[in-house]
């Protein structure tokens, strides 16, 4: 124990005699440092602005003055995805998915104004996080710091010195890593903090942000390990260099492309625009709700007046018309939903071709392991979606209600012709007052934690791999 | 020695060397599958759009039969607009996995409807896509780094250095060889599948000269760079060391740091704005007297001034009125949205300055119309087909034209370029 220590004081020693390994240690400080609070000022401020924005369209909704229903229907209504707490530290698809949703009758809208389509291609090459920072350039900074730890002692002959004294291999690799290890130890530091102020203010997120503060530990081990290993092995420093470069290329921005790539061309998902024709024509069949002599409604109608045991519709003692929105929407709603889960099962089959890349890329796994925990994956954007539908579902059906009940068929009938009858359809501004509060929430710790257990699993299959590699090599090491 | 000789030599030398030989293949394999990706990606795009446009078609004919009045057409009515995929797009897919190419409008206000997205699968944007312009900005300066750094050193190290330039007139022909000849096989190895698949899709010659231009400047760059430091005094593993750490501050640290200068210095209007200004406008004139948008409507369309008065509570010419002056309202709040993207573009354009990567992403975009400026250009022929299908709508009903179907058979179609 005593000689790894030793070991890893030596290389501390090292590190900070050159000058190279010095500006890196400083420029990943700085790196992560900047990230953690460029990520957390964004990400409370976009909090900010997104529930003034909701607070806002709350209030204008519930201000609204007196009005026929079916006005109300297509107002409308917007709700705001506000940020998961753990989107300080891992944004994941954030910045790929709109921020607002408008909420009318008739219509499953998408989610508008995503940041990545507003702001520059950069976007595109990394986003200013902690995860980005500790998944994808801490470890390529690590390598730089590393890539000579063991096998620079062997290159001058350094080695057989340590052994003749009495060091033993295992010691010398092992202190290696330690030293190494330290560094990254250091460059996490931020993400501890991160987490523990998360999980003071966000009592419910502890445990996930403990599992990202975790995996995000796990990979940099991983790399640590990884580096030790490749460094013992090599022949000389530039092998070693330039075989660790190979591998951080491939599994962090090679393989994640290719794997997006293979998951569009393996699983077809339809385009928004197909989409909305097919809805369009199913529609078609159920019928078209603003025109109550649709032969769409001619068997509830039937139904209807059975019903009520009445033979015209003038003589039902509700709004038939309003009825017909109720049975429209809710029919229509359904086609939507219909549609709407079948896509949001396709794009979930493409993650998880995605997830299964993470056998290949331990980077994948880090980073689906962290935004799955931390709420920021397509789960929870397709959550979000779900969640605006359900409220413009329930706020549409209960304007039609309130149509149904509060409003002439007579009167609704001749609206569009007779000023008096209009101004008799307007309904007062008061039932707009019973808007409720859109209350979206992240899928619960459990859950999250559930759906990144596989990656938990395949992460610490990949860290297993490297601690075995360096029991293997730490073995042989001394042997040249 | 002459060059034609030492290069002979040195192309000898470099057939005996597996590792050049495995990177030059490597890389010239990532630019195939690159572009078949790019391929299988932009050709599922051109189906998707033919596709579309017959069945968008179909539909808005049923919408057009089913209709009794011009302005229940003009409300039920969705025609398509695409964007269809230039003939070099499949080199870089840029912003056709996140921005829309297609849209159905109608002829209700547009600001309601423009900033529509697609459905894009945010786990396939986050990683971006395995394209050409991908391998050509950020793998084939790793894969130039990779082949020269130690051209000299390895030598030097090997004690090797006197023999090889003793025979020579000028030392430096030896080693100028030499890295021509590794760079200039690193160049071919992106070039070849080019020109390769660019004249199996077709592809316009002027293109293909741009994105060998681009290419070319780029191995020049990194070769260069990487040569100014691979003749110092420096171990083969401290030039390779510091040259991964220019490559990531290059590639990654640069367009990160630029990212948060723009976002500070063009902050931009929230979208969400333009959206609930023009829903305002729109559903606000419900409740006003029909004057309140007549008037100003009639102002800035005096061509339809003399149109009848309206004395009944719902009148479809009242109802497009007001959602034309709902898209006129919103106008400075769109504007200035769109100009801060266009700004945020041109910035990004000053960062590429000082990111090499960035600056071979963007010019592969502009090749393949594929960037934020494509994007923005799609955006306005929208714009202008919504002003053709009111402009179709507005006689029929501020005349009052009486319904008839084959008055609609003149609707405008969207012409894609």
């Amino acid at each position: 124990m005593n000689a790894t220590l030793r070991i890893a004081r030596g290389e501390w020693q090292h590190l900070l005699r050159t000058r190279l390994a010095v500006t890196i240690i400083i420029m990943l400080l700085a790196l992560i440092v900047v990230a953690a609070a460029s990520s957390a000022q964004q990400l409370l401020s976009e909090a900010q602005t997104r529930e003034a924005y909701q607070r806002e369209a709350e209030e204008t909704f519930r201000s609204q003055p007196a009005r026929h229903p079916h006005r109300m229907v297509h107002y409308g209504h917007y709700v705001f995805r506000t940020p998961a707490p753990l989107a300080v530290i891992d944004p994941g698809v954030d910045p790929f998915t709109g921020r607002s949703i408008f909420l009318e009758g008739h219509r499953r809208n998408t989610a508008t104004f995503a940041e990545a389509r507003e702001t520059s291609v950069l976007t595109r090459l990394g986003v200013v996080s902690p995860a980005f920072a500790l998944q994808v350039i801490a470890p390529l900074l690590l390598i730089l710091l590393g890539f000579t730890s063991v096998v620079r002692e062997r290159e001058r002959g350094t080695m057989m010195q340590l052994i003749a004294q009495g060091v033993p291999a295992r010691s010398l690799v092992l202190g290696k890593a330690a030293a190494i290890g330290s560094v990254a130890a250091l460059a996490s530091l931020p993400l501890v903090i991160g987490v523990l102020w998360l999980s003071l203010r966000y009592p419910a997120e502890a445990a996930p942000a403990l599992t990202v503060f975790a995996g995000h530990a796990a990979y940099l081990a991983f790399w640590v390990l990884l580096i030790t290993v490749v460094s013992t092995l090599a022949r000389n420093a530039r092998t070693a260099l330039i075989a660790l470069m190979i591998v951080w290329a491939v599994t962090t921005i090679l393989i994640p492309r290719i794997a997006a790539d293979v998951a569009a061309t393996a699983v077809a998902s339809q385009t928004q625009t197909e989409m909305d024709i097919l809805v369009q024509r199913d529609m078609r069949v159920v019928g078209d709700s603003h025109n109550i002599n649709d032969p769409g409604f001619r068997s509830f109608q039937d139904q209807v007046l059975e019903e009520y045991g009445v033979d015209r519709i003038e003589d039902l003692p509700v709004n038939y018309r309003g009825l017909v929105s109720l049975r429209g929407e809710a029919e229509g709603s359904a086609v939507m939903n219909q549609y709407a889960s079948e896509l949001h099962a396709t794009q979930r089959q493409q993650a998880r071709i995605i997830n299964l890349f993470a056998l290949v890329s331990p980077y994948l796994a880090v980073r689906n392991l962290s935004m799955r925990s931390a709420g920021t994956d397509l789960v929870n954007h397709q959550r979000f979606l779900d969640a605006a539908e359900e409220q413009r579902f329930e706020l549409i059906q209960q304007i039609n209600t309130l149509h149904a009940n509060e409003v002439h068929f007579a009167d609704d009938s001749a609206r569009s012709v007779d000023h008096e009858s209009e101004q008799r359809t307007r309904v007062s501004g008061e039932f707009w007052q019973r808007l409720q509060a859109f209350n979206f929430t992240p899928l619960p710790a459990s859950e999250r934690l559930v759906s990144a257990l596989p990656l938990v699993a395949v992460l610490a299959l990949w860290l297993l791999a490297a601690a075995l590699l360096v029991k293997r090599v730490a073995r042989k090491a001394g042997d040249v | 020695m002459s060059l034609m000789q030492n290069i002979r030599r040195e192309a000898r030398f470099v057939r005996a060397s597996r590792t050049t030989l495995a990177a030059w293949l490597t890389l010239a394999g990532m630019c195939l599958i690159a572009i078949l990706l790019g391929q299988a990606e932009i050709s599922r795009q051109n189906d998707t759009i033919d596709r579309t446009l017959v069945q968008s078609q179909l539909e808005l004919d049923e919408v057009f039969d089913a209709a009794t009045d011009y302005g229940g057409a003009a409300y039920s009515g969705f025609s398509l607009t695409y964007d269809p995929p230039s003939d070099a797009a499949f080199l870089a897919i840029g912003q056709r996995d996140i921005s829309p190419w297609m849209l159905r409008i109608r002829a209700l206000a547009l600001e309601g409807q423009i900033n529509e997205s697609d459905n894009f699968n945010p786990e396939l944007s986050l990683a971006g896509r395995f394209d050409y312009a991908f391998v050509v900005a950020f793998l084939l300066p790793l894969f130039i780094i990779v082949l020269l750094y130690d051209v000299y050193a390895s030598e030097r190290d090997a004690g090797r250095v006197p023999m090889l330039t003793a025979t020579a007139a000028r030392p430096q022909r030896v080693w100028f060889a030499r890295v021509l000849i590794l760079a200039c096989g690193a160049a071919l190895a992106c070039l070849l599948p080019l020109w390769l698949m660019g004249l199996i899709f077709s592809t316009a010659a002027a293109d293909l000269l741009s994105v060998t231009v681009i290419v070319l400047a780029s191995v020049l760059f990194w070769t260069l760079l990487v040569c100014a430091l691979a003749f110092g005094r420096w171990a083969a593993s401290v030039n390779a060391a510091v040259l991964t750490g220019i490559w990531l501050v290059l590639a990654l640290l640069v367009p990160l740091a630029g990212k948060l200068v723009i976002d500070r210095s063009v902050p931009g209007v929230d979208g969400a704005e333009i959206s609930m200004l023009q829903r305002e406008t729109v559903n606000g004139a419900w409740d006003l007297p029909k004057a309140a948008t007549m008037e100003p409507f009639y102002a800035s369309h005096p061509e339809w001034a003399h149109s009848a008065p309206i004395d009944v509570p719902f009148h479809w010419k009242w109802y497009y009125a007001f959602q034309q002056m709902g898209d006129e309202t919103a106008e400075p709040l769109s504007r200035a949205y769109r100009e801060a993207i266009r700004e945020r573009d041109e910035l990004t354009g000053r960062i590429a300055l000082l990111s090499p990567p960035v600056a071979v992403l963007r010019a592969i975009q502009g090749v393949a119309e594929t960037d934020m400026k494509s994007a923005l250009q799609y955006d306005q022929r929208i714009r202008d087909y919504h002003v053709q299908i009111r402009h179709f709508f507005y006689p029929l009903l501020f005349e009052e034209v009486p319904f008839e179907r084959e008055n609609l058979n003149g609707f405008p179609v969207f012409s894609a370029r």
